[in-house]
């Protein structure tokens, strides 16, 4: 065995392991970037105490000290063995970013509570009015003594229902130019004047919520990087969003879910999978996996020799996210009037007793509705595109 | 358009102006109700029940052409009542069915006390079989759209190879479900037939319900269609409202060409739809030799359409509408569902391929 299949063995069976039947469970009902918080957390307490919940981090922080290749690996078996998610906001983005703009003090505090979970971190970035158009955000932040005191408020916060921190930007100087004016704050979110409101989502369940600040104080040894400089810092951080998934995973699993539900589908005489119009539309989808699967390995052997993935990271964000829902839609198309259901309460990993629908039915049409966010959270498929068009082509 | 027409559209259209706006069928949807009785009232009350019903049974006797627009004001403003359903589909059915089934069933039908609904195309007919001495109706009806609102399912049973419908009160015992709520705001169900088999509950039978199947579910797949349509142009009107009134980058949303030209893009797919939809419902009042293959060709249209208007919809009001209380997303949910009703739209276009070839 190579290097790297020893490894993988080693990842195998620590999920073998500690992956019980009702964390498996919450993997299998995840029906959107978020698994069920409470499941959410014991996985992360697992991986924790294995040190592996930060594959991305370097060790000095608290990470593995994996290549690039053994983290791509662990994440693929996580993935194909439905371990839950973690939420990632903590780890994946404030962690990479605190640790290159961040204070002593900062680092020291925050870095290890994000990764044994104590602090859950929630991103305010997009605000009611402030979409796309992030430097439009209008919540303010004045300095009062060794206080800011916030006053504004932050939507589509994922998960801020179940976080007690929040990282934001805000607006602490009006008279120049909207980018200019703009700080990078952590904010506790038990701090008085804070409300936080939840969002139902399409498909029902909640996952986004919208952050009220009434005059909420802040201490200024919460400002990350210079105050002004927020807008460099939250580019940064953006870039970590776009860039660090591998959408490839995501979508072999789906390809992996769609053939099995296939040969379970009745269609004629035989199943869908041996349906030659079906075959055709999975085939032109597997090409398309395959041309993203090679674009995210060349952009990993550039990031690997030193270089910046750059504008690529957008195009693997457009290709990754819209092939996905095209993946839903075939997953939609198998299961047909079987998908109609909401069976809300059979999504709950402790739910117990029968539900209207066959397994392989019960995730299909929550996932085909609730994806149709991936092309706009974290920078639109539009924004995304008009960043192709004005940085690689100089449109 | 006749005067009668216009009437009927017109109240239609103000009715579900005035009293199903988004907001309040919302409030009905989580109130957990199958139904809001006060709307269930006020269409018989109008007339809607008895739209296409014979005109010697105290209805309009409109073909589907004559109706699209009320159809259409259906998708428009996401009726949940399964009025279509029960007055036009299974009401169709029940006006070609027997002298007896006639009188039985299409008073209540019209007066509204009969709330039926039908099964998917490809359901498992009920069978007839002497248990105990006692010829008993069993089988089960899955996925039935709107079964747990109704108070009847027309069913297809088939018995020494001969095909009937009949309608089975929901009420009777025998008769069980499980509902479920689905992703449109409706109430679905399994149904389970178990009974002591009466012959009062036929509605035809032989040559006459293959006939009557052929055309109930070419006529279902017009009606869905014909909503189709419907949520497409309040998908559209929504986006071109929203983007209008979106101010990013200093300017409105409608103003960036990008934009522009994928709404444009959406209306034509809207247009084209309801151009093939009138054809195809023209073509089955007027019994035209190809009306079985444009009811298909139409169902497809629309699938294909609705399902690339509704989700441009989404994306171009942005987060706003991956919200449960915003209305857009609730088009984009309903056409995900009509998709396959009433039955899969591969299966549409491999008949449609078949028909061409025959």
């Amino acid at each position: 065995m190579t290097d790297y299949q020893i490894f993988r063995k080693s990842v195998k069976d620590f999920l073998g392991e500690a992956l019980t039947p009702e964390l498996r469970r919450a993997g299998e009902l995840t029906t959107s970037v978020f698994s069920e918080f409470s499941a959410a957390l014991a996985w992360q307490k697992k991986l924790h105490a294995q040190g592996w919940i930060a594959p991305d981090w370097p060790s000095e922080f608290g990470g593995p000290g994996w290549d690039i290749q053994q983290r791509s690996i662990f994440q693929e078996e996580c993935k194909l063995a439905n371990a839950p998610s973690v939420v990632m906001m903590g780890i994946q983005m404030l962690g990479p970013m605190l640790m290159h703009y961040g204070t002593e003090e900062q680092k020291q505090y925050y870095l290890p509570r994000m990764l044994s979970g104590a602090d859950i971190w929630c991103q305010g970035y997009s605000e009611p009015g402030a979409g796309s158009d992030l430097a439009s955000l209008k919540t303010t932040a004045v300095r009062d003594g060794d206080n800011y005191v916030v006053n504004g408020t932050k939507i589509w916060t994922s998960m801020a229902h179940h976080a007690n921190q929040i990282f934001c930007l805000v607006r602490t100087d009006k008279a120049v130019k909207p980018q200019a004016g703009i700080s990078f704050l952590l904010i506790d979110l038990e701090s008085p004047g804070i409300t936080i409101t939840p969002i139902v989502s399409l498909d029902g369940q909640v996952e986004q919520c919208q952050v009220f600040f009434d005059a909420v104080k802040v201490p200024c040894a919460n400002l990350v990087g210079a105050e002004n400089d927020g807008w460099s810092v939250a580019k940064s951080l953006l870039e970590f969003e776009r860039g660090g998934h591998n959408f490839t995973i995501d979508v072999k699993k789906q390809l992996r879910k769609i053939h099995s539900q296939a040969k379970l589908t009745p269609w004629g005489e035989k199943t869908r999978a041996a349906d030659p119009v079906f075959q055709h539309r999975l085939a032109e989808a597997e090409i398309d996996a395959l041309a993203l699967e090679h674009t995210e390995l060349r952009i990993k052997g550039a990031v690997e020799a030193g270089g910046n993935p750059g504008a690529l990271s957008s195009l693997v964000k457009v290709v990754g996210t819209e092939l996905g829902q095209r993946l839903n839609e075939l997953s939609i198309d198998l299961v047909g009037p079987a998908a109609a259901p909401q069976c809300l309460e059979a999504l709950d990993p402790n739910h117990k007793g029968d539900t209207p629908v066959p397994e392989h039915a019960l995730t299909a049409m929550a996932e085909y509705i609730n994806n149709r966010a991936a092309t706009i959270y974290g920078g639109t498929a539009e924004i995304q595109r008009t960043i192709i068009a004005k940085k690689v082509l100089g449109l | 358009m006749t005067d009668e027409q216009n009437m009927l559209r017109d109240s239609a259209e103000r009715y579900l102006r005035e009293n199903y706006e988004f907001a309040s069928r919302q409030n009905a949807v989580d109130s957990g109700k199958a139904l809001d009785i006060e709307h269930w009232r006020a269409f018989s009350d109008m007339g809607w029940t008895a739209m296409t019903a014979p005109e010697n049974a105290d209805g309009f006797g409109f073909g589907l052409a004559d109706i699209v627009p009320v159809i259409e004001l259906f998708g428009y403003y996401l009726v949940r009542e399964p009025l279509l359903e029960s007055a036009v589909l299974a009401g169709g059915v029940i006006a070609a069915g027997s002298e007896a089934a006639r009188a039985l069933y299409l008073p209540g039908i019209i007066d509204g006390s009969i709330i039926a609904t039908i099964p998917q195309r490809d359901s498992t007919p009920l069978t007839l079989q002497a248990i105990d001495g006692e010829d008993r109706l069993q089988g089960d009806l899955q996925f039935v759209p709107s079964g747990g609102t109704a108070s009847h399912v027309l069913a297809p049973i088939q018995h020494d190879h001969e095909n009937h419908w009949a309608m089975i009160d929901l009420s009777q015992q025998g008769a069980s479900r499980v509902a479920y709520k689905t992703h449109d705001g409706r109430h679905g169900a399994h149904i389970t037939v178990d009974l002591l088999y009466d012959d009062g509950c036929i509605v035809l039978s032989g040559t006459d319900a293959d006939a009557a199947t052929q055309a109930l579910y070419a006529r279902a797949m017009l009606v869905a269609a014909a909503e189709g349509v419907g949520a497409m142009q309040g998908a559209l009107d929504s986006t071109v409202e929203y983007t209008r009134q979106r101010e990013q980058f200093g300017q409105s949303l409608s103003s960036f060409q990008a934009l522009q030209h994928r709404m444009a893009e959406m209306l034509i797919q809207t247009e084209l739809a309801r151009s093939l939809v009138l054809a195809a419902c023209r073509a089955w009042d007027t019994q035209a030799d190809n009306a079985s293959t444009l009811a298909l060709a139409a169902k497809a249209k629309v699938d294909a359409a609705a399902r690339s208007v509704t989700q441009e919809a989404i994306q171009m009001h942005g987060g706003i509408a991956t919200t449960n209380e915003y209305k857009v997303g609730h088009y984009f949910k309903r056409m995900a569902l009509l998709e396959s009703w009433p039955q899969h739209r591969d299966a549409l276009i491999a008949e449609f391929i078949q028909r061409r070839q025959g």
